[in-house]
């Protein structure tokens, strides 16, 4: 899944608002294939824009169109019942007078083309949901009840998946479980999803084209890669710069019990992770796991080496690095190295490294 | 023992209250519903005007109504228009009366379980399909539902017991406007007092269960959580491998 492929359906959005201290305005069109990230500071108008989009806030002025469908503009308003969207709010939002399988059928029995039983089953073991149908929202907890709300939304099989922080009330540990379920459910559904998050970690394993926001205002939005490779990107201010590149499994498990990946030409070795032949996987890598070097290593265990030119050099003033981007065959790469390296290789735009990986993750 | 004419006027005011409770549920569930959900200016004075009756004087509020129904007041000409007389000493002019003194005690109830619920969950039935009227009667009917069970409780029982009004409105009249509390008068004002004890206990007795009801129902919402609080206790000791 590389850039070029997004086309499926549009999402285009114009969207002005202003209240006493805050103002919304935002002119956007995003591929709807995926994951569209929207990443910003607390206050910065996600939520609202989300609203808007739902249909839950009437902006003074806004045009909303998906695909085809017109949601809004100056001479209409589909109201928010009437759009297809499945809205997974901060706390989840279950209705307290329902048991669990009550609210996740409340949206299906309105919905015009809900997911049926089958597909409904697998929602609910997909997410783990068994154990808790009959209970009342009270008894769950925080991340029981984000599970069940983001079935409920499934439920629907909306044109369109909001989510607003769904992650932002819980701990790390259900966090992390929650994250491996939207994972999952990623590759199994093809769901276009909005999802909303100031963590640039949730972002950076989830999202497939981002949007970044502050102030009321769109900064820029790309895919997931460009966002990541750019100077400004969020992911730098948080010191944890990384690059994400996409490839086809080859060799699922070689002898030495390692996936193949091949990156346009780059061969990447992975532990084993059961992947499947022929598949798409994620890979993302710290700028802090590259290191380079002059010459090829030949007496190195570092499994994955690859040729490289360098782009840009970046001093990072307050911690005595450098950001250097490197260009592989067709994608880039960072790499976070000290300045005293950086000038001992003598690196300079143009030249040519060997970049070395010390760790991959692979995101599923 | 109560006489045939007691069983008449208790027959009578039963009626009345029943009717009152049940127009001033239709009619104040969508008055109560704007009022919780409005942001208009008029919000202030229209909950001035609902919950006056509580602190005017009942024969204020009869005495004005009696004049509006009267021949010459502007319901009396309306209702004279329309062809059906004035309202003044009849059972219906009775009901409009009730249905005014008794609508605090029906709207209130109404509007703070509305407003108790707040947004989130008309919002979440929204974005599950739901429109206004459906989230209505799946969402805020079953979540507000205590309110609406005291506000028909309270509103019968305060029908019931209005005496000022009855008289300036309604009078005296036997099986047309004479209700329970207007009965007793007569009975102490004719030195009846066996007859008066009557139903004087027996208005004690009905207030008393009313008022337990509302109560006990208002207590059961606190104790249903505690059945809750216990399988939570199970299902983390099942957690820890109790």
């Amino acid at each position: 899944m590389s850039a070029s492929e997004f086309n499926a359906t549009q999402l285009e959005a114009k969207v002005q608002l202003e209240y006493a201290s805050f103002k919304l305005a935002v002119d956007f069109k995003v591929p709807l294939k995926g994951v569209v990230a929207i990443y910003g500071p607390s206050g910065c108008g996600k939520t609202t824009l989300l609203r808007c989009l739902a249909g839950l806030e009437k902006a003074s002025y806004g045009e909303v169109t998906i695909g085809d469908q017109v949601w809004q503009n100056d001479k209409m308003f589909v109201r928010p019942h009437e759009r297809s969207v499945g809205f997974v709010f901060q706390d989840g939002g279950l209705l307290a007078h329902l048991t669990v399988a009550e609210n996740l059928n409340f949206g299906r029995k309105r919905a015009a083309q809900a997911l049926d039983e089958k597909q409904c089953r697998d929602v609910i073991s997909l997410l783990g949901l068994e154990p808790l149908l009959t209970s009342r929202p009270a008894e769950l907890s925080g991340g029981e009840a984000q599970r069940v709300a983001i079935g409920r939304a499934l439920f629907l099989n909306p044109q369109l998946l909001i989510m607003d922080e769904p992650l932002a009330s819980l701990d790390s540990l259900n966090k992390d479980k929650i994250l491996s379920h939207l994972d999952q459910l990623k590759q199994q559904a093809d769901q276009p999803m909005i999802y909303v998050s100031h963590s640039a970690s949730e972002i950076s394993r989830l999202a497939d084209y981002v949007i970044v926001m502050d102030q009321g205002e769109i900064q820029y939005h790309g895919t997931i890669e460009t966002v990541a490779a750019r100077q400004d990107s969020p992911f730098y201010q948080a010191q944890q710069p990384f690059s994400v590149l996409f490839g086809q499994v080859v060799d699922p498990c070689n002898q030495f019990k390692l996936s193949v990946i091949d990156v346009d030409g780059d061969q990447f070795m992975v532990p084993d992770l059961a992947l499947e032949q022929g598949r798409t996987a994620r890979l993302h890598i710290d700028a802090k796991d590259v290191s380079l070097a002059l010459s090829r290593s030949q007496d190195s265990s570092i499994l994955n080496i690859f040729k490289a030119s360098v782009v840009t050099i970046e001093q990072l003033a307050h911690c005595g690095h450098c950001l250097v981007k490197l260009s592989l065959a067709q994608s880039e790469l960072l790499a976070l190295i000290s300045q005293y390296s950086c000038e001992q290789l003598s690196l300079a735009p143009g030249s040519v490294v060997f970049a070395q990986i010390k760790a991959v993750s692979i995101l599923k | 023992m109560l006489t045939e004419s007691d069983l008449v006027t208790i027959w009578l005011t039963v009626k009345i209250a029943f009717t009152t409770t049940v127009l001033l549920m239709v009619f104040g569930t969508p008055l109560a519903w704007w009022l919780a959900r409005t942001s208009s200016w008029l919000r202030g004075p229209i909950n001035a005007i609902v919950a006056m009756p509580l602190i005017l004087p009942p024969s204020v509020l009869g005495f004005y109504l009696l004049v509006a129904m009267g021949p010459n007041g502007p319901i009396g000409e309306l209702t004279q228009w329309l062809g059906i007389g004035t309202l003044a000493f009849t059972f219906w002019g009775l009901v409009i009366a009730s249905m005014l003194y008794s609508l605090p005690f029906v709207v209130q109830p109404i509007q703070n379980a509305i407003e108790a619920i707040g947004d989130k969950p008309l919002e979440v039935a929204a974005t599950l399909g739901a429109s206004k009227l459906d989230t209505f009667v799946s969402v805020v009917m079953p979540q507000a539902k205590r309110g609406f069970i005291t506000a028909s409780i309270l509103g019968f029982a305060h029908t019931v017991g209005e005496f000022g009004v009855v008289l300036m409105v309604g009078g005296n009249i036997p099986g047309e406007t004479k209700v329970v509390s207007v009965q007793i008068y007569d009975h102490v004002e004719s030195l009846n007092y066996l007859q008066a004890h009557w139903l004087s206990g027996i208005m004690l007795i009905f207030s008393f269960v009313v008022l337990a009801i509302v109560y006990s129902t208002n207590r059961s919402s606190l104790s249903q959580s505690k059945p809750l609080a216990k399988s939570k206790t199970i299902a983390n000791s099942k957690t820890l491998g109790f």
